[in-house]
This record gives C-alpha cells, sequence and structure tokens, in this order.
C-alpha cells in the first residue's frame, strides 16, 4: 500500500490499466477536531473514521454539520487544530500542503474548472505540477477524455463555457483523476446538474469506481446518492459526530436511532431496490452481429435463437444499435452502422432501478449491459429484474448480515 | 462574469468600467479623431493668422509639442501601473486585505484633488519641469488602477481559487495563473481609464514648464491667438480619445480566450 505504487502505475498506457486491482488508499481520520477562534463549540469534534482502501465513503448530512469541514481537512484546505489524518501509513497533518493535494483528487460542486484555459490545460493541470513530460500529459488528457466518455478529438480544445454542464462535470472528475491519485475527495459533485444528468454522471462513476478502485470520500446532502453510490455511509450530526457508520444495506434495514431514521426518510424497503446492482442479475445473451459483418450469417444466428432483433457491435465489441431481421436483410445492411443516440444502455454497475427504467422507454423488453470500456456485457431481461426484486422484498425486512458490497 | 460586475458597483470607482463598446465605436471613434486633426490642420492653412500664430502652429513644432505630451504620459502611466498593480494584488491578500478600503479611500484623494492643484503640489516639491509633472499626473493615475485591480481580484469566483489550491497550486501559483488572467479585463480597464486621464491631464502640465499640447493653449489664452487656442484644444482631445481607442484594441487583444 505505497503511495509511490498508486501514483506511479497506469498512466501513459491507454488500456489494461483496469484490473480488479484496489489502488486507493486507507484514509485514518484519528480525533481530528476544528476549532475556530472565538466560537464556543467545535465546527468539527474529536472525529474519528476509517475509510478503507478502495472503498466509496459517503459523508451525509443537514447542512452545516460539519461534512465538507470535515472532507476539507482530509486535503487540508482547512487545517484541523487537533488530531491527526493519516493516508497509507502517513501521517500528513504535518507534510508540506501543496504537495499533499497534488496526491489526493478533488472534484467539487459544478466542476470548478478554469474558464480561461481549455479542458485539456484544466486536466493538464496537476500532470504539469508534478512535471510530467509533454507527450506523457497529452497522452493522459485523451486517455481521460475517454475514460469519462468524452472525444478526445472533439472536447480537448474547448473552453469549458462551450460545454454542458454535465459536460463540465465529466471534465471535473476527469481532472481530479488526472495524476491517478489514490485519493479522491469530492464535494457534492453532482449538486448543480439536472436529475437524467445526475443519475447518468452518478453511474458513470460506479463504472469509473469499478475499473479505477480509488479510495472516495464523498460528500453530499443527498441520501439517495449516498445509497447509490457508497460502500459505506457516515451519517452526520452536528459538530461532525458521526451517528451511524455502516454500508447502506445496514444503514436501511438497522438505522441506529430516529435521527438516521428520519434522514432515511420513507420507503427505505424501496430504497433498497437501488442497492441491487445488475452485475449482481443473470445476464442473457442476445444476437449479435459486428459492424462489417455478414448480414445473412447474423441473421441465421438470431432465427437459430428465436430472436427478432439483433444488437450491432463496433470493432471494440461497443453496442451501436439494435437491427430487426427486415432491416438486416437489406444489402449491406451491417456495412454502415453508426450509432444510435436514443440505444439504451446500462452499465454492470447500474442499479436495478436504472435497468428497469431503461427497459420501459425502450420497446425491447430487453436493455443492453455494457462493462468495462463499454464493451457489451449481455442483456438483461424484463423478468430477471422483476425475480430481483421479489427476491430483495421477501429479504428486506430483516437483513441480521447482508452480504458485502 | 456577473460577479466581476457587481463587484464594480462600487461607489469608489465611479470612472470604473470594463463596459463593452459596440462594434461601431471601434470605427467612429478613431475616425472621428482623425477628421479632427485634419479640420484643425485644414483651419490652420485657411484662417486668417499672422506669423507669430504660424509659428506656433507649423508642424515641427506641433510634433515636439505631441511628442513631450506622450513622453509624459507614457512614463506616468508605466508608473502608476508598476505601482499600484502590485499594491492592488497586495491589497487582496491575507491580513493586508483589511487595508483595502482605507487604501482605496486615501488614492480617490488623489482623484478628487483638482489636477492643476496636484500639479502644481507636483512642481513645488520636485521643482518646475518634467519631474515634478510626472510624479503629478502619477498620484493621479493610482485610483482607476488599485480599484480595479483589487475589484478584479475579488471577482474571481472562490470556488476557482479553492480548486486550484486543492489541486495542489500554490498560493503564487494560483496568483499568475489563476486569479490574474481572471482578472486582467478589469485590471487593464483600469490602466485605460488611467492612462485617459492622464492623457487628458498632461495638457496642465505646460503650467509647470514641463512642455505638451497644453502649451498651444496657453500661449492661445496669453497671447490671444484664437486658432493655435482651438487647434490646442482639439488636439488634446483627439489624442486622449485617440489614446482610449488604442487601449480598447489592445484589451481586446490581451482578454484570455474562453472567458
Amino acid at each position: 500500500m505505497s503511495d509511490s505504487v498508486a501514483t506511479k502505475t497506469s498512466t501513459s498506457s491507454s488500456t489494461g490499466s483496469g484490473g480488479d486491482s484496489v489502488h486507493g488508499e486507507q484514509i485514518v481520520l484519528d480525533g481530528i477536531t476544528k476549532r475556530y477562534p472565538r466560537q464556543k463549540t467545535a465546527a468539527v469534534d474529536n472525529v474519528s473514521l476509517t475509510i478503507p482502501a478502495g472503498e466509496t465513503v459517503m459523508l451525509v448530512g443537514p447542512s452545516g454539520c460539519g461534512k465538507t469541514t470535515t472532507m476539507k481537512m482530509i486535503n487540508r484546505l482547512i487545517e484541523p487544530t487537533g488530531g491527526r489524518i493519516l493516508i497509507g501509513e502517513e501521517d500528513v497533518t504535518k507534510i508540506n500542503a501543496d504537495q499533499l493535494r497534488r496526491r489526493i483528487g478533488y472534484v467539487i460542486q459544478g466542476a470548478g474548472l478554469f474558464p480561461h484555459m481549455s479542458v485539456a490545460d484544466n486536466i493538464a493541470l496537476v500532470p504539469r505540477l508534478l512535471k510530467w513530460d509533454k507527450k506523457r500529459v497529452s497522452d493522459r488528457v485523451d486517455e481521460l477524455l475517454e475514460l469519462v466518455n468524452l472525444d478526445a478529438g472533439q472536447y480537448r480544445d474547448r473552453y469549458p463555457r462551450e460545454l454542458s454542464g454535465g459536460q463540465q462535470q465529466r471534465v471535473g472528475v476527469a481532472r481530479g483523476l488526472a495524476a491517478d491519485p489514490p485519493v479522491l475527495l469530492m464535494d457534492e459533485p453532482f449538486g448543480a446538474v439536472d436529475p437524467i444528468t445526475r443519475a447518468r454522471l452518478q453511474d458513470e462513476l460506479l463504472r469509473l469506481q469499478d475499473e479505477l478502485g480509488k479510495t472516495i470520500v464523498f460528500v453530499t446532502h443527498d441520501f439517495d446518492e449516498a445509497v447509490k453510490l457508497g460502500d459505506r455511509i457516515a451519517i452526520l450530526q452536528v459538530g461532525s459526530q458521526i451517528v451511524q457508520y455502516d454500508t447502506p444495506e445496514n444503514i436501511l434495514a438497522h438505522p441506529a436511532d430516529d435521527f438516521v431514521a428520519g434522514f432515511v426518510g420513507h420507503g427505505a424497503v424501496l430504497k433498497q431496490l437501488s442497492l441491487g446492482r445488475v452485475r449482481d442479475v443473470e445476464l442473457h445473451e442476445a444476437a449479435v452481429a459486428h459492424v462489417g459483418g455478414d448480414p445473412r450469417e447474423a441473421a441465421a444466428k438470431a432465427k437459430a435463437l428465436g430472436r427478432e432483433h439483433v444488437i450491432v457491435l463496433d470493432s471494440q465489441d461497443r453496442p451501436q444499435r439494435w437491427l430487426s431481421l427486415t432491416e438486416l436483410a437489406r444489402r449491406g445492411a451491417l456495412d454502415n452502422v453508426t450509432r444510435d443516440r436514443d440505444l439504451n444502455v446500462v452499465n454492470t454497475a447500474s442499479t436495478l432501478n436504472d435497468a428497469l427504467e431503461s427497459m420501459l422507454v425502450s420497446s425491447h423488453g430487453v436493455v443492453v449491459v455494457t462493462g468495462r470500456r463499454n464493451a457489451y456485457q449481455g442483456v438483461v431481461r424484463v423478468e430477471t429484474i422483476m425475480a430481483a426484486i421479489q427476491d430483495l422484498r421477501s429479504t428486506a425486512p430483516s437483513t441480521p448480515e447482508p452480504a458485502d458490497a | 462574469m456577473p460577479d466581476t460586475a457587481a463587484a464594480m458597483d462600487q461607489p469608489v470607482s465611479t470612472n470604473v468600467s470594463t463596459d463593452r463598446p459596440s462594434r461601431l465605436r471601434y470605427v467612429v471613434q478613431p475616425v472621428l479623431c482623425v477628421v479632427a486633426v485634419a479640420a484643425a490642420l485644414i483651419y490652420v492653412r485657411v484662417a486668417d493668422v499672422d506669423e507669430s500664430e504660424q509659428r506656433s502652429l507649423g508642424t515641427s513644432t506641433l510634433l515636439t509639442l505631441l511628442r513631450e505630451h506622450l513622453v509624459i504620459s507614457l512614463i506616468a502611466t508605466v508608473l502608476v501601473s508598476v505601482i499600484a498593480i502590485p499594491l492592488g494584488v497586495a491589497l487582496t491578500r491575507g491580513s493586508l486585505r483589511r487595508y483595502s478600503k482605507p487604501v482605496i479611500t486615501v488614492a480617490g484623494f488623489g482623484q478628487a484633488a483638482p489636477a492643476i492643484g496636484l500639479i502644481a503640489l507636483g512642481a513645488a516639491i520636485f521643482g518646475i519641469g518634467r519631474t515634478g509633472a510626472v510624479i503629478a499626473l502619477t498620484v493621479y493615475g493610482v485610483l482607476p488602477i488599485v480599484a480595479n485591480t483589487v475589484a478584479g481580484l475579488d471577482g474571481v469566483d472562490v470556488k476557482l481559487i479553492e480548486a486550484a489550491r486543492g489541486m495542489g497550486m500554490s498560493a503564487w501559483s494560483t496568483l499568475l495563473r489563476v486569479e490574474l488572467p481572471l482578472a486582467l479585463a478589469v485590471i487593464v480597464a483600469g490602466v485605460r481609464t488611467a492612462l485617459v486621464l492622464i492623457v487628458g491631464t498632461a495638457a496642465l502640465a505646460t503650467f509647470t514648464g514641463a512642455g505638451g499640447l497644453g502649451t498651444l493653449i496657453t500661449t492661445g489664452i496669453t497671447l490671444q491667438q484664437n486658432v493655435t487656442l482651438v487647434v490646442g484644444a482639439i488636439l488634446v482631445a483627439a489624442l486622449a480619445l485617440f489614446i482610449d481607442w488604442l487601449a480598447r484594441l489592445l484589451e481586446l487583444v490581451a482578454a484570455p480566450k474562453g472567458v
């Protein structure tokens, strides 16, 4: 768990840097306190918290509870007045703050992109501070843009004001990840975008985290977001007092007290549905064809499987669009297949709720599932989702020891 | 940048402006200057002027006066920029921030004092001639630049500064690479305001023997040469307008992309 491993591996190699390996480092808050001069009560009072390597921990609480203060003490934008913070094995409360921050990704609400710098310059900031050479920096920028699903050629030289809010936030995430830091701090990053974009960004964060395995500290006031994204949730009260620190499943099933119960709100059982992930259910095989393949062969395969539609993939196995058998019968049907902008796709890390929603919009009764690098994995059927929901419902009220997420 | 606009609504900075003039202004303003100067010169040829008046309006005299005027103005502008921009930056840093209001107020005195008084004072302290005039003009130009530097830097979104620091940029590098570029338009507008003020006020420098186009006006008054007086007045006004136009062009070129 040495920090040099995490900061120096997987940099310029554009593919295959994933894997299930954990790149993050453990963070330990040991009795940290923030007391402002001339204030009676401490803003953050003697908080201790261990954040396991590679996990996403959500700090949730009402406004003014000190959750943001707590987070900003990790990168020392706010200097603690007491206690220690360990990242990995190292006590970071005494080292140079600027050096420390270059090892910690920082993503804020509204992205906070510098308007006078291009997208590429924004992303390249920390790598340049770390004095990477030019080639490595520009390769890394392109790699990160692809990682957050923005076309590098199209967006690299744009200025932030030329992007939508969601795109800006993607660039913000890319910038936070630029130097491949083991730890990522996210301060209500998706608070300023519309609900649909927010859900999409959340899905992408789940997918990214699946690939990258960072240690993420995520501040939000939205409990649903915490349930969706968190491996663990810390529910905070005034003074940053931790009322409950547990997995979402356990907090939903066994809120520690009335405060937590109030925060969890109604419909705790329904909320558990968004705990189910696509990767936890059985995927089915669809009839598959590749761009540039032989349409007759594809049609024959589909008929053999008893399907009316085939899903067309590009050379990198990314789903492009559904074609019906009639469409396939046309000559050269697979020669020039463009991506269907309305194609509904979910990720293996998406929640079952999202999968169900996508199905309701599409006319296929199934939804395509993609995995790493948006490559095709299979399809989920509506029956599968219904079965999973039944399952969750019957087990939800009494979960003594839910499976670790 | 709405933040900047809001920050600029301070009563102290009435002559602080970042107004984006219409494109027409970029064309009309210089044309007006050229027409005014040409008209003045034609007037000299046509009007009934005696020999001494012709001498004071000769091309070589005009060019000398113009050169004197520009040299005084430019030295004062450079000096005031070198002094006032760092001062404005310092007034937005940490513990010095609380002095920004008092300093801007004191700088306002320089502005409120009659220009002729300042120039006389400069001559009284530093002697007759160019030095005194330049120093007086420098004092005169401090306010718009300090005020605009402070307003420009205060107008930078604190979230961006925090993002920069949070990513590991030092305070110095945040100032150079984030705050100053984003405040540049407002700061340059302040420099332009100061420059135009100084070019206009430099017409008074002639009273303390520093020369400049104002000499035409004083000569015109003392010798009752109306043509000289009118030509002098037109040239001073046209020069100020022309410099303003030039500075606005520079502002356009200097503006960071993407903002």
